[in-house]
């Protein structure tokens, strides 16, 4: 029984010795679809995957010949339909391998556009082209090409990733990018494509930006595009910011507490469940920098309506009171209106407890100052009896 | 030994062809070996004859197509006209049940998954992270909702494996464990990661990271695979037809030490993936092969269908 080939066996090994032009000679046979020795195995893998794995086994004066005939290859493909695959694998392999010489043609390529009517596979090449193009460097003339290029563009996908090359730029302009892609963002799929992308993005800029974003611009968008900024609120706490995504976000980055609480912020105010689900994230944080987050909402709200965002005490507000055995709170509607006030009462961890408690602390220290007569508000425990 | 039955079948369908003479030649290179995993491929047709997933005729016809300037039997017969029109896929005459609470689930590597639904992102680090947190990894929803690619393979099909065998696999292991076996068992010989343990534990990716998609229950469509499912273009795969009589494929491990696991597989197609779950796996960390028990298993069941069905179905 034969056990194998070794004719189609991968010998990386081989690939040690080679200079420039074997390079060449291997590469061009690989990119026709006809391979010459040393042979790699597929693994049913795309050509781009075992090229940048031939890549990632050499040392580095072979990587350097291997590089140097990669942009040859590139510089030498004629741009026309029949190419596609090719371009397509040498893109992918470029945006990894990173041929130094490569960069001012990918550029060149990118603003004459001739990439614009290939596709392979439904993969714009122009698009991917702007891919490898990134990789290099996102320099002022980059960031400014894609702008230009993105505004009178109504393709989706490309919008989608010029905003995912601007997020590598360290500022904000990735996520005012979302202005470009809001009128386009009528349906759950887009939606949910650009609120997992968001999240990437936020993983690389951080919250704390995509807060001040969304408190810039909420208003203004509301009136400009209401529907589709309802639809991306929406999946924005849906997909993005959930109650059950808010604690592994908030380990990752404290500033997603602000948008979370953001999110839910209707009219200066805030749901009491909300404070309690930010309440009791010092089970993933810890109760200091908890209390830090839920005091900022809460002198956030205050100083944008000058009242008391929640309390004991307010007529017409949901509020929050202590039960006669210490450590119960029933959240209840307020006010004379029917069905009856208590809705559903939740026992207090003594932790969470704290951090009202601390967070009390902290919001009377800013308000008494200011205002006397609001001392006294926000949640205290009951006395014991 | 089951190759002489083997080579009864495969003469069979040489027989009915139009043009046997070629057929001949074509069986006659088959037969010495003249390239890597010929004999598998022997063994895989006639298991498919024997056990009524294909016919006689099929392959006949298929056959017609074989261009004779190719001296490798298996290339020659994967770029035979009815193989690449792939209009065959998924297409075993084996009866299939689908359960109402049945799921499946697709395991894949990242670069795969990147390099069929998410095209204009690169295998750079980055990206890779960037993929992986959004689908599989990441505190959002890991549904594959707003991919509008095609949800399919290399070869137009997508090859799954039922839930329960994949939470057998995983029981009481580390992802990095479960990568490892399910490199082996599923027969993929993926290549072992190239990050360090370090690396790994601070959450960096590679293509080669296993991750997999649950689909939702009732899922209609998958077949049994047979030989023109696999792909024969290049050496290397794991692929052998299996006879059970149950609807389900047999995976076979390239070490040999991993019991078999059932496979199914179903065509390409477009539509909502909102009710599809991503999840992480892990990396491969050591492979194994063996392709002498690989002909050997591919012996066995063969002599196992025709030793409880000696006449094939013509």
């Amino acid at each position: 029984m034969p056990n194998g080939d070794p004719k189609e066996d991968h010998a990386y090994s081989d690939f040690q010795a080679f200079d420039e032009a074997e390079w060449m000679e291997w590469l061009s046979a690989f990119l026709a679809h006809n391979p010459r020795p040393p042979f790699v195995r597929s693994n049913n893998d795309p050509p781009s995957s075992v090229l940048i794995r031939v890549f990632e086994a050499l040392e580095p004066n072979s990587s350097l010949a291997f590089n140097r005939a990669l942009f040859r290859q590139f510089e030498e493909t004629a741009i026309i339909h029949k190419n596609s695959l090719r371009i397509y694998t040498l893109l992918h392999v470029i945006s990894c391998t990173l041929p130094g010489q490569a960069k001012p043609l990918l550029r060149r390529r990118l603003r004459e556009g001739v990439f614009r009517r290939l596709n392979f596979e439904g993969q714009n090449l122009h698009s991917l082209l702007l891919v490898a193009c990134s990789k290099f460097d996102v320099d002022e003339e980059l960031v400014k090409w894609i702008k230009r290029s993105a505004r009178n563009s109504k393709d989706f996908d490309y919008l989608l990733l010029c905003q995912w090359v601007l997020s590598t730029v360290e500022d904000d302009q990735a996520y005012y990018f979302n202005e470009r892609l809001l009128p386009f963002m009528n349906d759950a799929d887009r939606q949910a494509e650009t609120t997992r992308q968001l999240f990437s993005i936020a993983h690389r800029l951080g919250y704390q930006r995509f807060h001040n974003w969304y408190r810039e611009r909420s208003t203004s968008l509301q009136a400009k595009w209401p529907g589709q900024w309802q639809l991306f609120v929406r999946a924005l706490k849906r997909r993005l910011l959930s109650d059950a995504a808010l604690p592994e976000l908030a380990a990752l980055d404290p500033d997603a507490v602000l948008l979370y609480a953001e999110l839910r912020t209707s009219r200066d105010r805030i749901q009491l469940e909300t404070v309690l689900t930010i309440a009791r994230l010092h089970q993933s944080l810890d109760t200091e920098l908890t209390v830090e987050m839920l005091f900022k909402i809460w002198k956030d709200l205050y100083d944008r309506s000058q009242e008391i965002p929640w309390n004991y005490t307010a007529a017409r507000e949901n509020y929050m009171s202590a039960a006669p055995n210490q450590g119960t709170i029933f959240y209840q509607n307020a006010g004379p209106a029917s069905p009856p006030p208590v809705h559903f009462r939740v026992d207090l961890e003594s932790e969470t407890e704290n951090v009202l408690i601390e967070v009390r602390k902290k919001y009377e220290a800013y308000v008494v100052p200011r205002v006397q007569k609001h001392a006294n508000l926000i949640y205290r425990p009951a006395q014991p009896a | 030994m089951s190759w002489t039955q083997a080579l009864e079948i495969l003469k069979q369908i040489v027989a009915s062809m139009n043009n046997n003479a070629e057929g001949a030649q074509w069986l006659d290179r088959l037969e010495q070996i003249n390239c890597g995993d010929a004999h598998r491929l022997g063994y895989c047709i006639a298991i498919d004859v024997a056990c009524g997933a294909l016919t006689i005729a099929e392959y006949a016809e298929i056959l017609d197509g074989v261009n004779i300037s190719e001296t490798c039997s298996r290339r020659a017969f994967a770029a035979t006209p009815v193989a690449e029109s792939r209009a065959l896929k998924c297409c075993s005459r084996l009866d299939v049940s689908t359960q109402v609470t049945q799921r499946y689930v697709r395991v894949l590597t990242l670069g795969n998954f990147q390099h069929f639904y998410r095209p204009n992102r690169s295998e750079s680090p980055d990206d890779l992270a960037a993929t992986h947190a959004e689908h599989f990894s990441g505190p959002g929803p890991r549904d594959l909702a707003g991919i509008r690619e095609k949800w399919s393979g290399e070869e137009g099909i997508v090859w799954i494996l039922p839930q329960d065998d994949y939470d057998d696999l995983r029981r009481d292991r580390s992802g990095d464990e479960i990568a490892t076996l399910l490199n082996d068992a599923l027969g993929l010989y993926k290549e072992e990661t190239r990050l360090t343990e370090e690396e790994r534990e601070a959450g960096l990716h590679d293509t080669n990271e296993f991750v997999g998609v649950l689909y939702p229950p009732g899922f209609d469509g998958a077949r049994q695979p047979t030989t023109l499912d696999a792909t024969w273009k290049s050496f290397g795969s794991y692929y052998v037809s299996a006879g059970d009589d149950d609807g389900w494929g047999r995976t076979v491990s390239c070490s040999g030490n991993a019991s078999p696991v059932r496979e199914r597989v179903h065509k390409t197609f477009e539509g909502s993936l909102a009710d599809f779950e991503g999840f992480a796996i892990g990396h491969v960390i050591e492979r194994m092969e063996n392709r002498a028990a690989l002909l050997e298993i591919a012996d066995r069941r063969l002599e196992s269908i025709l030793s409880s069905r000696p006449t094939p179905p013509i």
